[in-house]
């Protein structure tokens, strides 16, 4: 084998090569099309122009790596980062790892996992690239390697120093990184230094950001000095997805934690159940998913549970479950008086269902029949074998009053109790039930761990500091971004998760499905615009309050699944979900315009890697840079 | 009682899908519990799921107890989408069977070619079979398991030797199935038959006979086998003969594999037109033999075009599936990106004010572009693409947009000043652009009829020139078809229905399927057409209503059809399928239904399609939980 020749990517030898092939092919056989256009970086901008006015030309890929000023990293790194204006060109094959520093083994192997999803990455990009040419053999560079200029070899080497051993990802995770890449002549050195390894794979993911495919030399080309230095500015950023109304396929949640892995998000908060299906099989009580999933196939096992947290952890992904409970209960729980414990269920499928509770079908646990905890407990035992987490989310939402209001055993019971005396008995007997099911979540899992809990009428103004510990509880805010519950739990000193529907909730928009409307109730749909700038701290000082970031500990955004099932859920989900992950990892001061051609790059890149994004704009918005504005 | 070949209670409990089996095993491994769920039909409901174990309530059909058992058989369409005119019976009991029991008994067509695509479309009726089985299955030889299963035997004729859709193109067919069992009488036979007669006077009639066999028929997951109705007899013909969707492939290219999908699911609603609008200002992707200039210019990347051997691929995919390929080449207005090469190449200027700031003074949308009308080279451009059209779409018409013009571009234009001069017109008013609009639409329109050597209808999108007082001026209602785009309430429908012109209904508030997502240029919230428009709308979207509604007199005869468009500035291979499907299902019944009835009265089935076409590889749009599928009739909300 001959010596790997040198090579640096040079513009103006490639823009004489390439000029003369436009001019033969444009005047060849009409299906061999090479564009008269190339783009050229003028004022932050990417503008495009015919090749044979230019000598500056590059590729719409290119100029956007080295025009703009944070390249087209997405999220934006928290410190503005240094970035040179000159790429190099390699091919796939010349990734090397050659250096993987960390304590202990297990960290080590997650990071040989994460270095083979950024070699895939790479490499998938470089296929894709070459699979859209349509260039002749001389400039398609790993097809024919004699062509004189190409036939260089330039390393990318990656090094990776990681310090601490944490291999769960907690709240109080460091995910900081150190990126800096510098060349020497043919080798490109990226040297990542982190404190963790979750810090280490976001780094991997911005290293893969500052490489792009470039059409006009037919290879992989990279920034060739960078250093970046970032960490997020919110612990928590997530995606609630639900399985329950419509049953995702694992195939499909390893897709959605692919998403969020190239976006920084870290957190799947996983509504596992719900009143119309539980396809969480219990392997200590089976009957659960026998009843209550859809059918045989529409399940989750233990085994894909498993694989599917260790797929998310290493893509930085922590899988919080959710028990949604008293209400939003119902298929699952229906066996109760066959196997002669009582009735586990109350009001289920009960009609008319909008008197009972939102939307069909009703169901609420029985808060007095004990078999109730002694099931749960067993499904939180379930839980605490599978995942991995330092905070578990109890759901709480949408407790309607009328069902239990209406039971003869359940007044019985709060009359025995002297309850029925008290103000608001049902409350009570809500917090028994919360207080009963988390004793046995706390024995369930040996700890005392951060409990979450959606806003509800045992969060209201009042009932929150009578009933729930603030120590123990992290209150999800899903009303409206300006909704005084908000206010309240702010300044009664609970952690929050922001979730406001108005701006959070992708499923918003779609046509109704039950009854009249046109439109479902939290229509319209929610654009990427909204979204971005849904802030906590705008939030907070729309009260006249001062904000105090350490109160918040992110946000999710979330798909209840009413009218998402399959592969038309990817679309529902991106690029929407990035502008999230862009504000909670950098929460920016300027507003979505400046974001806006980057967010559409950020899709393009998605789709590359295979995540059917919905688009943002014509491409042409994408070849004319700040030309779709009003 | 042919017992032998109905579905029995006790098969219910015969699961032989692997992978259910093994989540099933897992499952049952600590409580020997099967699924302890059935299905009953019940009346005023539907399929609804119920314990195997407890007590049915007084009218619960338990004969099919399966989920796909009792959708086949629970409602008098049976699970039909669109919903067939005239159901004269339909079986309430099932035979199951194996793909490979089905055989062409006999084809019997008038020429070779329609033999041909006859074949062509029971291999489409094998593959969407197939497809229905879960993969696992597939293959699966289950002989051994039911020796008894029938023959399917199937029988087609076909009068005409049509292999053109056209607008006169005859899409009726009869459909009858029956079922003989064999019993203990005839020892010799001892598998039963079932005879499928399919009759059609063209082959379109045909292809959509074998549409609706496919949906008698399912594939049972509890049985792990294929069931079909055992006897069947439907006389079927479409309300409207242009039942259509728009697709724009200009704003952002969508892939040749992905346009083959969305006509795979066309075909299963008996869509029949595929409109393509294929340019318009932002990419040229048309590769013209003759001119090809405009897609190296105008194409996004050279992988992002359509070349004449995809589009005859295309054109032969969409006829075995019985759609016909409408092309587009919208003009004056909407033209851009591709004809930017005109003073290099010596021509003038061919397009005006390409990308022109401030876009909002020029045009609807960013980039602006308009023709140079007065520039003769651009009628031998327009000459060259319609002959690559004409060489390469089969369709009786031929659209030439028309839309949103705006005159700021050409009143800048001194060469279009001038030109007005020498037509004595000196006041640069509305009429003024008006008569250099029709002088455009005259020669272009002279220039298709050259090309195609014939004088095919035209479509035009309703625009300032149809409008009151300019349509019946300008343009000749035996000649031009117009497509409404306004809303459907808007006093234009009125005016060109009195005129006398036919029409093709796409008014936006109701079937325009890019509606409602978040805006793409500028501030708002939403786009312009805002909000999105759910299944209950488009479904209800009747043309004779909205006639009716104007106080008119309905004459089917001047309403060609409809069609939905999904126009493509937020919508791309990615994600187009789950923004038209079920969505353009729900116009599809509209269209070849045409029903008196509401939504409700179609959820189930239309909830159920949409499981189907999911089945058949289309990435659908979910409507409900599925909870909802499985317990026909509880989610609504009763108004009081």
């Amino acid at each position: 084998m001959s010596e790997p020749p040198r090579r640096i990517y040079s513009l103006l030898q490639l823009l004489l090569v390439f000029n003369a092939l436009w001019f033969v092919s444009a005047q060849g056989s009409f299906f061999q099309i090479s564009s008269p256009w190339v783009w050229v970086c003028k004022e932050n901008k990417c503008v495009r122009t015919r090749a044979s006015e230019t000598t500056q030309g590059q590729s719409n890929a290119v100029c956007k790596l080295t025009c703009y000023e944070s390249a087209t990293l997405w999220p934006l790194p928290t410190v503005k980062p240094t970035l040179s204006k000159n790429v190099a060109a390699f091919f796939a094959s010349n990734v090397r790892i050659t250096k993987l520093t960390s304590n202990s083994s297990k960290t080590e192997d997650m990071l040989r996992e994460a270095v083979a999803i950024f070699t895939n990455y790479i490499q998938q990009m470089e296929s894709n690239g070459l699979g859209d040419s349509t260039r002749d053999c001389v400039v398609s560079a790993n097809t024919c390697k004699s062509a004189s200029y190409v036939t260089a070899q330039h390393l990318l080497n990656v090094e990776v120093i990681v310090t601490q051993n944490t291999v769960q990802l907690a709240l109080d995770t460091d995910e900081s990184y150190t990126l800096d890449v510098k060349t020497d002549d043919t080798v490109t050195t990226a040297y990542i230094v982190a404190e963790t390894y979750f810090g280490a794979r976001h780094a991997m993911e911005t290293l893969s950001q500052l490489i792009t495919w470039d059409e006009l030399s037919n290879s992989l080309v990279m920034i060739q000095n960078a250093h970046i230095e970032d960490t997020p500015v919110f612990a928590h950023r997530g995606f609630s997805i639900d399985t329950s109304r419509n049953y995702v396929e694992i195939s499909l949640l390893k897709r959605i934690i692919d998403g969020l892995s190239y976006n920084k998000l870290n957190v799947l908060h996983w509504h596992i159940t719900d009143s119309n299906s539980f396809p969480f099989v219990s392997s200590r009580e089976p009957l659960m998913a026998i009843y209550g999933a859809h059918s045989a196939r529409q399940v989750y096992q233990s085994a894909d549970i498993q694989e599917l947290v260790h797929y998310a952890q290493v893509r930085g992904v922590k899988i919080i479950p959710e028990v949604d409970a008293p209400s939003h209960v119902g298929a699952g729980w229906d066996w109760g008086p066959i196997y002669g414990m009582g009735d586990l269920l109350l009001c289920f499928d009960i009609q008319p269902w909008d008197d009972y509770c939102y939307q069909p079908p009703c169901g609420f646990f029985n808060p007095i029949n004990d078999k109730v905890y002694t099931v749960l407990g067993n499904i939180y035992k379930d839980m605490a074998d599978l995942f991995q987490n330092d905070m578990f989310h109890m759901g709480g939402d949408e407790v309607k009053m009328k069902c239990w209001n209406e039971t003869k055993s359940i007044t019985q019971w709060l009359a025995d109790k002297g309850w029925d005396k008290e103000p608001e008995p049902l409350l009570k007997l809500w917090s028994h039930y919360q207080n009963q099911s988390l004793a046995k979540l706390d024995e369930a899992y040996g700890n005392t761990q951060p409990v979450i809990l959606w806003n509800s009428d045992l969060t209201a103004k009042g009932h929150a500091t009578s009933y729930l510990d603030r120590n123990r509880y992290i209150i999800q805010f899903w009303d409206r971004w300006n909704d005084t519950t908000l206010k309240n739990l702010y300044e009664d000193g609970y952690k929050l998760i922001i979730s406001n529907y108005d701006a959070l909730y992708l499923d918003c928009g779609f046509s109704g499905w039950v009854g009249e409307a046109l439109n479902n109730w939290c229509g319209p749909y929610i654009g990427w615009k909204k979204i971005y700038e849904n802030s906590p701290k705008a939030m907070i000082e729309n009260f006249g309050l001062v904000y105090n970031k350490d109160q918040f500990l992110g946000g999710e955004a979330a798909l209840w699944a009413e009218q998402s099932k399959g592969l038309a859920l990817e679309g529902k989900i991106w690029p929407r979900l990035s502008a999230l992950a862009e504000r909670l990892w950098t929460d920016p001061e300027t507003g979505w315009r400046l974001a806006e051609t980057r967010l559409h790059i950020q899709r393009e890149r998605m789709v590359d890697r295979g995540i059917t994004a919905d688009p943002l704009q014509p491409e042409w918005c994408m070849q004319n840079d700040d030309s779709c504005f009003f | 009682m042919p017992l032998k070949f109905l579905l029995l209670v006790g098969l219910f409990f015969v699961v032989t899908d692997v992978i259910a089996q093994e989540s099933v095993k897992q499952l049952q491994k600590s409580t020997r519990q099967e699924s302890p769920w059935a299905w009953a039909c019940r009346n005023g409901r539907g399929c609804v799921k119920v314990a195997k174990d407890s007590p049915v309530e007084e009218g619960d059909n338990l004969d099919n107890p399966t989920l796909a058992g009792c959708k086949l058989t629970c409602n008098a369409e049976s699970t039909l989408w669109p919903k067939p005119r005239s159901i004269i019976s339909l079986s309430k009991t099932l035979v199951s069977f194996h793909p490979t029991d089905i055989r062409i008994n006999r084809i019997s067509a008038p020429t070779t070619k329609v033999k041909s695509l006859t074949n062509e479309a029971i291999q489409v009726l094998r593959s969407v079979i197939r497809k229905s089985i879960p993969n696992t299955q597939r293959g699966r030889n289950q002989t051994a398991k039911e020796p008894q299963r029938p023959h399917i035997n199937i029988q087609v004729s076909i009068v005409s030797g049509d292999e053109r859709l056209e607008m006169a193109t005859d899409e009726s067919y009869n459909l009858h199935v029956e079922t003989i069992f064999a019993t203990a009488a005839t020892p010799a036979s001892p598998r039963s038959t079932t005879s499928v007669s399919i009759t059609a006077t063209s082959f379109f009639g045909a292809r959509h006979g074998i549409e609706t066999l496919s949906q008698i028929m399912a594939w049972d997951d509890t049985l792990g086998a294929m069931i079909m109705l055992t006897d069947a007899n439907i006389s079927d013909s479409p309300a409207f003969v242009h039942r259509g969707l728009l697709v724009d492939t200009s704003r952002n290219y969508v892939s040749v594999p992905v346009i083959k999908k969305i006509i795979d699911a066309m075909s299963y609603d008996k869509l029949n037109v595929f409109h393509w609008h294929l340019t318009d200002t932002h990419s040229f992707p048309f590769v013209s033999t003759r001119e090809p200039r405009l897609s190296l210019y105008g194409a996004y990347s050279s992988a992002k075009v359509y070349r004449p051997e995809d589009i005859k691929e295309l054109v032969h995919y969409a006829t075995v599936r019985g759609v016909k390929i409408v092309p587009e080449f919208d003009a004056p207005a909407h033209v851009g990106s591709g004809w930017e090469w005109g003073e290099r190449a010596g021509m003038g200027q061919l397009a005006l004010c390409v990308n022109k700031e401030p876009w909002t003074t020029y045009c609807v949308e960013p980039p602006c572009g308009i023709l140079n009308p007065v520039n003769d080279n651009i009628y031998s451009v327009l000459s060259n693409i319609y002959q690559d059209m004409r060489d390469l779409f089969v369709s009786d018409i031929f659209h030439m947009g028309g839309d949103e013009v705006n005159f700021a571009c050409w009143n800048e234009t001194a060469e279009i000043i001038d030109w007005l001069k020498t037509q004595g017109r000196t006041d640069k008013s509305k009429e003024d652009f008006l008569y250099l609009w029709t002088y455009f639409q005259n020669r272009s329109l002279a220039e298709v009829d050259k090309a195609y050597d014939n004088k095919q209808p035209i479509v035009l999108w309703t625009s300032g020139l149809t409008e009151d007082g300019h349509a019946d001026k300008y343009l000749d209602k035996s000649r031009y078809i117009i497509q409404i785009w306004t809303t459907g309430t808007d006093e234009s429908i009125a005016q060109l229905y009195r005129q006398g012109f036919k029409l093709i209904m796409s008014n936006y508030d109701a079937w325009y399927f890019d509606c409602g997502y978040g805006q793409w240029v500028g501030d708002g919230p939403n786009n312009w057409c805002s909000p999105y428009i759910g299944w209950q709308k488009v479904y209800e979207n009747s043309p004779s209503k909205l006639i009716v509604n104007f106080n008119e007199t309905y004459n089917p005869r001047q309403i060609l059809g409809g069609e939905a468009a999904i126009w493509s500035e937020q919508v791309d291979s990615m994600t187009i399928e789950g923004k038209l499907w079920p969505r353009s299902s729900a116009l599809a019944e509209r269209l070849w239904t045409d029903p008196d009835t509401t939504w409700r009265a179609a959820e189930h089935r239309f909830n159920h399609h949409r499981e189907r076409l999911v089945q058949r590889g289309i990435q659908a749009d979910a409507l409900q939980p599925e909870w909802c599928h499985q317990n026909d009739g509880y989610c609504f909300l009763e108004s009081n």
